[in-house]
């Protein structure tokens, strides 16, 4: 790695690698039925320059000697046209304390295809044991990821990563209707226990039994932490410093401002132990911190890579990663993205707010999260899941049903938010949350 | 290569084993505003290994080619351990194909250098800040990718086939204090780099249309008449129909199987859909899916009655049907799945002023945003969209995003247009598990539909 990396430091003024080697068994089961076993290994190596001011980038998933002199010219040349870089090579981390949070486990990376079926295999058995109308679809998946940074100003380090997923989803089909419940969860440790998505998953079967009608117009709705996704797009993308530097994110320029409710507060932080999104550097090489983004309702920053801080006159946060695509994610640039997205939790039972509503909604999943206008805040969602409540009581599960809103002003008008935050998707941590009044728009009947 | 390859499926202790390779090289290329965001080169090389033993799947993915034997050797392991506990999947027998394909490209993105590229997404961007000065930013996003890739089976089946796809979107972003609209046009092709060029019109459309979006009212909920414009009625197709199509979804299960039985009357008489990779010169066309089966036109639709269905060749196996050449993976590090290709309404017989005409109350939405769905539930919003008062296009709204159910909503289709188009183009793609971005097109003529859910605040 080294040697690669002195041999493109002598064709421009800074260089970085970054190396990837990862390998992930996914297992599958369809309707139940045990059908794929898969190993997925794969390399690659993304190459930075900085060349008379400008950022060069190329990469390869070829790591061998002989392709690193393609690998350099091709950095090099785009160089020629690449923006002109406002940021240096993070240097060697200080030494002495480190917050680097626990990532790996090694009885994750011991467990083979083997094992995973029989932790799948359980899942589907406390599914259909309990109702075999149920067709479950399961996949469990381990991965082992080991990550390199280094760079020509001796900075960046190296980490080895583990994974755990399990994904169920439920399907019940009677007549035209067609009712699907999904969950997954994760964890960088084995003590992970991945039946718990069975029997969140059953729960909400049990709840969504009835099918009851919804009418046309505005409403008290809970969203749950699972919910919750489309006002929390909506937040990441207004807190992202490459949106505010462009101008283009309702709290540019709006820090110190009391933007909503008081009860609110977000963070991001990369340094929990064991969560998904947890590693000790980001993919820059710039040591993970936790990050303060709203505290009781007042911005107090944005999350920013190394060039857009630089761009902004602010520092990186620690939120460099390379995000293009899937599979080959490390062909994309560094650029501003979250980890864990962390809500706090609120004061109140969520079985008391569910109490307090008189003629509502929950909802649970919504389907269509990322196709609204996500720059002004506003939502119009599907709800994949939901619940009717009436008189402080759930009747039924709702179909054909919309809410719509605007973040901001949504979390401004907030009745209650739950005392417990939970993770969701294993990819952000939530309370639940209950807004006096949204629009909801649904079929008659 | 080919001595490799056909070596290491000499002997894998499997019932079938196929195996993949491709070598692509892909350029991206973004701006933000006036500034370059992102321009990068990419070589991506690398292979799978597919194994079928007494009905289990194993898979494995790699980089390194050279070790074709052992990664065989685990896909068929891997494959033994998944079919202790089942052992009835098959495979719908299609002929072995020996074949070797080339792109006929106008003009080929390999010749044309990154600076050109990037002066091409420079005006589109200048374009677009000068329309009005409302226009707060600009992202213009431009890709290309040409691989080459081997399929090889252990039934004697070797294709080779290159492929070019090569896209651009320009988004235009508008802002008015707290009140930010954005849109973009789409551009591209699997016919070359020429598909990407002259945009500069449209580009400047589309800064003037999201600037004029600031002074829409958002739309109010409820249920309307709407008629979509042909891109949207494409992401309608796609969302509302063509996932339900994709066969891997019902064939386990017999319950789903007696939904979407052919001969069902799914929709009005006047509907007609396909899909096919066969439909030359789209972003979905190719010859042979990713399992070496031939591609095909697959009538979904005819008169309103379901009489066909998208498959791999175990889908159709299991169900006792023809493989359609629908089995497509994003690159060498999935398996194939069945996926859409080109998926269109075809043509009817009404103008879009007749369908306006008659209607009271009721919306026209024009270019999709994105859609996504949910067996029968799908949602999609518009980028563009007017009221329609009595009869006539009337003023602009905003936030539509319309949702349904695909057993109502196809029999509420009341009106079908006689102009039909395909749209190609843009960076991303069709979405399904972790597989994105999967080049597809969509198309329809415009269309109307009775009683469709908008959400509103």
């Amino acid at each position: 790695m080294r040697d690669l990396l002195d041999m493109a430091a002598r064709h421009a003024d800074a260089a970085e690698l970054y190396i990837v080697n990862s390998e992930v068994i996914p297992v599958t089961f369809e309707m139940n039925k045990l059908k794929h076993a898969e190993t997925r290994r794969m390399q690659g190596v993304a190459l930075r320059v900085i060349k008379s001011g400008r950022v060069g980038f190329s990469s390869s998933t070829d790591t061998g000697e002989s392709a690193a002199q393609e690998l350099i010219n091709a950095a090099v040349d785009s160089a020629d046209m690449g923006e002109p870089a406002k940021f240096d090579l993070p240097g060697p981390a200080p030494g002495g304390k480190s917050a680097a949070p626990l990532v790996y486990d090694d009885r994750i990376a011991g467990l083979d295809a083997d094992a995973l079926i029989r932790m799948g295999q359980e899942i589907v058995d406390i599914i259909i044991e309990c109702d075999p109308s149920i067709k479950c679809d399961v996949q469990l998946e381990r991965k082992v990821e080991d990550i390199a940074i280094a760079n020509s100003s001796l900075g960046g380090g190296n980490y080895r990563k583990t994974t755990l997923t399990a994904m169920a989803g439920a399907l019940l089909v009677e007549g035209n209707d067609i009712f699907e419940v999904f969950d997954m969860d994760g964890s960088c440790c084995s003590d992970f226990d991945h039946r718990s998505i069975a029997h969140e998953v059953l729960e909400r079967v049990r709840l969504g039994r009835r099918i009851a009608e919804v009418h046309t117009g505005r409403m008290p709705v809970l969203f749950t932490h699972r919910g919750i996704m489309p006002l929390l797009m909506a937040l990441q993308s207004a807190l992202s410093g490459k949106t505010a530097l462009e101008g283009a994110s309702p709290l540019a320029g709006r820090t110190g401002q009391q933007v909503i409710d008081p009860r609110v507060c977000i963070c991001d932080d990369p340094t929990v132990d064991w969560a998904l999104g947890s590693c000790p550097m980001d993919d820059e090489g710039v040591e993970s911190r936790r990050t303060p983004l709203i505290e009781a309702g007042i911005v107090k920053g944005f999350y920013y890579d190394l060039q857009t801080a630089g761009r902004a006159g602010a520092s990186s946060t620690g939120n460099g990663f390379r995000r293009a695509g899937a599979g080959d994610y490390f062909e994309g640039q560094p650029t501003s993205a979250m980890t864990n997205a962390m809500v706090a939790p609120g004061s109140e039972s969520l079985d008391d707010m569910i109490a307090s509503i008189d003629d509502g909604i929950i909802v649970d999943q919504v389907m269509g999260a990322g196709q609204g206008n996500i720059l002004t805040g506003d939502f119009s969602v599907n709800v994949h899941l939901g619940f009717k409540v009436e008189k402080g009581e759930i009747v039924g599960r709702v179909k054909d049903t919309m809410v719509a809103g605007n973040a901001m002003g949504a979390l401004s008008n907030i009745a209650a938010i739950s005392d417990c935050a939970k993770w969701a998707f294993g990819e952000y941590s939530s309370p639940a949350f209950l807004f006096r009044s949204l629009g909801v728009a649904a079929k008659r009947r | 290569m080919r001595n490799l390859i056909e070596d290491a499926l000499r002997s894998h202790g499997a019932d079938y084993v196929d195996i993949r390779i491709e070598d692509a090289a892909r350029t991206k290329i973004s701006l933000r505003g006036r500034s370059t965001d992102e321009l990068s080169v990419s070589r991506s090389t690398g292979g799978c290994v597919r194994a079928l033993a007494g009905g289990g799947w194993g898979f494995v993915s790699f980089n390194d080619t050279a070790n074709l034997k052992n990664h065989v050797a685990l896909a068929a392991s891997q494959a033994r351990l998944v079919a202790q506990a089942n052992g009835d999947s098959l495979l719908a027998p299609v002929e072995p194909v020996i074949d070797t394909i080339v792109p006929t490209l106008a003009v080929d993105p390999r010749s044309i250098s990154l600076c050109a590229k990037q002066a091409l997404l420079q005006e589109y961007s200048q374009i677009m800040l000068g329309a009005s000065p409302k226009i707060q930013t600009t992202i213009v996003r431009y890709r290309d990718t040409y691989s080459k890739k081997i399929f090889a089976s252990s039934e004697g089946a070797f294709i080779e086939q290159e492929q070019c796809d090569v896209g651009a979107s320009c988004t235009a972003i508008a802002r008015e204090g707290d009140n930010v609209q954005q849109m973009f046009i789409v551009a591209g092709g699997v016919d070359g780099y020429q598909s990407v060029q002259g945009q500069h019109d449209r580009a400047r459309e589309c800064a003037r249309r999201a600037a004029e979006n600031l002074d829409a009212a958002p739309v109010k909920a409820g249920q309307y008449t709407v008629v979509l414009d042909p891109a949207m009625a494409g992401t309608f197709v796609h969302e509302a129909f063509g996932h339900l199509s994709e066969s891997d979804f019902i064939y386990e299960n017999d319950t789903l199987r007696d939904i979407m039985v052919l001969g069902k009357q799914f929709g009005s008489p006047i509907l007609g859909i396909t899909d096919g990779a066969a439909a030359p010169g789209h972003r979905g066309s190719y010859r042979y899916d990713d399992e070496g089966t031939p591609a095909s036109l697959t009538p979904l639709i005819r008169e309103g009655v379901l009489v066909g269905r998208l498959h791999s060749r175990e889908t159709a196996g299991r169900m006792g049907e023809l493989p359609t050449g629908n089995a497509r993976a994003i690159s060498y590090r999935f398996r194939p799945i069945v996926r859409m290709t080109n998926t269109y309404i075809e043509n009817g017989s009404t103008t879009l002023e007749e369908m306006v005409s008659d209607i009271d109350e009721g919306i026209y939405a024009i270019d999709a945003y994105g859609g996504t769905t949910a067996m029968e539930m799908f949602t999609f919003s518009a980028m563009e969209a007017f009221m329609i008062r009595k009869g006539r296009i009337a003023e602009r709204v905003r936030n539509v995003v319309l949702t349904g159910n695909v057993f109502e909503t196809l029999m509420h289709i009341d009106a079908v247009g006689n102009d039909l188009h395909i749209s190609d183009g843009g960076t991303g793609g069709c979405g399904k598990g972790q597989q994105y971005p999967l080049p597809v097109s969509d198309g329809s003529p415009h269309i109307r539909i009775r009683n469709v859910v908008v959400g509103g605040h």
